[in-house]
């Protein structure tokens, strides 16, 4: 019997209170949606900043395969955080919500990003 | 083009489809022993190989060319994402335009059938593969974004596939070669991705390009009667892509290199008589078009239904049938499109022939890298023989 090899480490943005854990460039001002010491634009020295909860939607889709454990439908977009980065996050509820859209972090799911629509 | 002029002596590829039963070795060796041979060089004639693939397997490279008479030479293996086989070529034309070698073979080789049962399973070292972005995902962000931003009717996505199939069926080596689709059979196949449907994907195909590149001189008989010049050959990976950047991903990064292609060639988008281009989704294409300069932002999706990119049109794109027929073997898929582009500029594209055809233009853009605008995007200018 084959033992499977370790899955990679997490690499998705963590969400803590519903707000991403980033960093923000003390040099160039650019945000990132993780921790790291030195900023991955211009290797300028960066402070701990947290983003959400939240955000509007750049572009969602509504996906129809079957993707790991994920059963279709779901529906998934790119989110900019208000004053943060842009991340990938999934719409609860699969419902699709247009370029504009006023959204919110909810929580993740196994660690996917969650977000909802905000009543404008 | 700084240093020596540099040519495509010969060009080859195996049949796409789908063929788990024969080894991804064989693919390559078809594609390659039909490019030496339509060279005239002898296999010891090559000095270097630039192999491009994104799946390998480990090892592919050196038991590919030990199989076709080119065991011994230096080996370089590419993997830039669905870009893979084009900056394959890139390398070897900088490699013969610096004096580094003399004649170098670019191939590109992938066999996506025994590599997965189903579309390409999502990156789980990504942070956006990680949360399930597949590549029909990807790109349906980019086309929803589209039809909201311009306003544009989904219908028109549609009629990419319909165009570039109508093309592919005519083209014997494409993998989906039957009888085209109608815009409704497009718009009501499966869906995969909001706003795209399952014949507006390419599908999951294994196959093989070569090209073998050498020094050109418009003195030798041959060259002038034979051979295709690469008046510009660009690469470029893509910046960060983030939350001020307003276009989407990959634009910006195909739009720059274009931009200096068209500069290094000393050409303008007019001068284009066909257009080998990513289209892997119908949306693709598009953005591809507009980014290359042959639409302004937004009308790129009027190309198709108008007629201008069709064979017969003023610039044809993607007379091969393009990635939504031929397949879209990752690693193979540039060396196919400069297989096309070389027919095309010979005169001998048969049935899919666009009269005439003078300059061409390849253009191939990975992505899939979370938060960066494109992996790699290569564009090339060529000239036909005896232009």
């Amino acid at each position: 019997m084959a033992i499977a090899p370790p899955i990679p480490a997490d690499p998705r943005p963590h969400l803590a209170d519903c707000r991403i854990d980033g960093s923000a460039c003390a040099a160039c001002g650019h945000v990132a949606a993780r921790q790291h010491d030195r900023c991955e634009r211009c290797l300028g020295s960066t402070t701990p900043k947290s983003f959400g909860p939240g955000g509007t939607v750049w572009s969602s889709t509504t996906v129809h395969l079957r993707i790991g454990d994920l059963a279709p439908p779901f529906v998934l977009a790119y989110v900019d955080i208000d004053g943060g980065p842009r991340v990938l996050a999934r719409i609860v509820d699969a419902i699709e919500i247009p370029a504009g859209g006023a959204v919110r972090f909810v929580g993740d799911d196994n660690g996917d990003l969650l977000v909802e629509a905000v009543a404008s | 083009m700084t240093g020596r002029r540099v040519g495509i002596a010969g060009v080859g590829t195996s049949q796409f489809g789908r063929f788990p039963d024969r080894r991804v070795e064989e693919l390559a060796w078809e594609a390659i022993i039909e490019a030496i041979d339509d060279s005239g060089f002898a296999p010891s004639e090559i000095d270097a190989a630039f192999v491009g693939s994104v799946f390998g397997p480990p090892g592919l490279a050196n038991r590919v060319l030990a199989g076709a008479g080119l065991g011994g030479i230096p080996t370089f293996k590419i993997e830039a994402a669905c870009a893979s086989g084009t900056v394959a070529l890139h390398e070897a034309q900088q490699a013969v335009a610096s004096g580094r070698y003399e004649r170098v073979i670019a191939v590109g080789v992938e066999q996506l059938s025994t590599q997965f049962a189903g579309p390409i399973v999502p990156e789980l070292s990504d942070p956006e593969g990680r949360a399930g972005l597949a590549m029909p995902a990807l790109y349906a962000l980019q086309a929803s974004r589209y039809l909201q931003e311009f306003n544009v009717d989904p219908e028109l996505l549609a009629e990419v596939a319909v165009k570039n199939k109508a093309h592919g069926a005519l083209n014997p080596r494409a993998h989906l070669s039957g009888t085209p689709p109608t815009r409704a059979e497009v718009l009501e196949s499966r869906p995969i991705a909001g706003p795209l449907t399952l014949l507006q994907c390419c599908p999951m195909s294994d196959g093989a390009g070569a090209a073998v590149i050498t020094a050109f001189d418009p003195s030798s008989k041959l060259n002038a009667d034979r051979h295709v010049e690469i008046l510009a050959s660009q690469f470029s990976s893509g910046p960060l892509w983030t939350s001020s950047d307003t276009e989407p991903w990959g634009f910006q990064t195909v739009e720059r290199t274009a931009a200096r292609a068209f500069a290094e060639a000393g050409l303008a988008v007019k001068d284009v008589d066909v257009f080998e281009v990513h289209d892997a989704f119908t949306i693709g294409e598009i953005l591809t078009l507009e980014a290359i300069g042959v639409a302004a932002r937004g009308e790129g999706a009027a190309l198709a239904p108008s007629g201008h990119t069709r064979l017969g049109g003023p610039q044809p794109v993607n007379p091969s049938g393009g990635l939504l027929s031929r397949g879209h073997p990752l690693g193979s898929t540039g060396l196919a499109q400069t297989a096309e582009l070389v027919w095309q500029l010979r005169g001998e594209a048969g049935e899919r022939q666009v009269n005439g055809a003078r300059i061409a233009l390849l253009e191939t853009m990975g992505g899939g890298a979370a938060g960066v605008d494109a992996n790699a995007c290569v564009i090339a200018l060529l000239r036909g023989p005896g232009s």
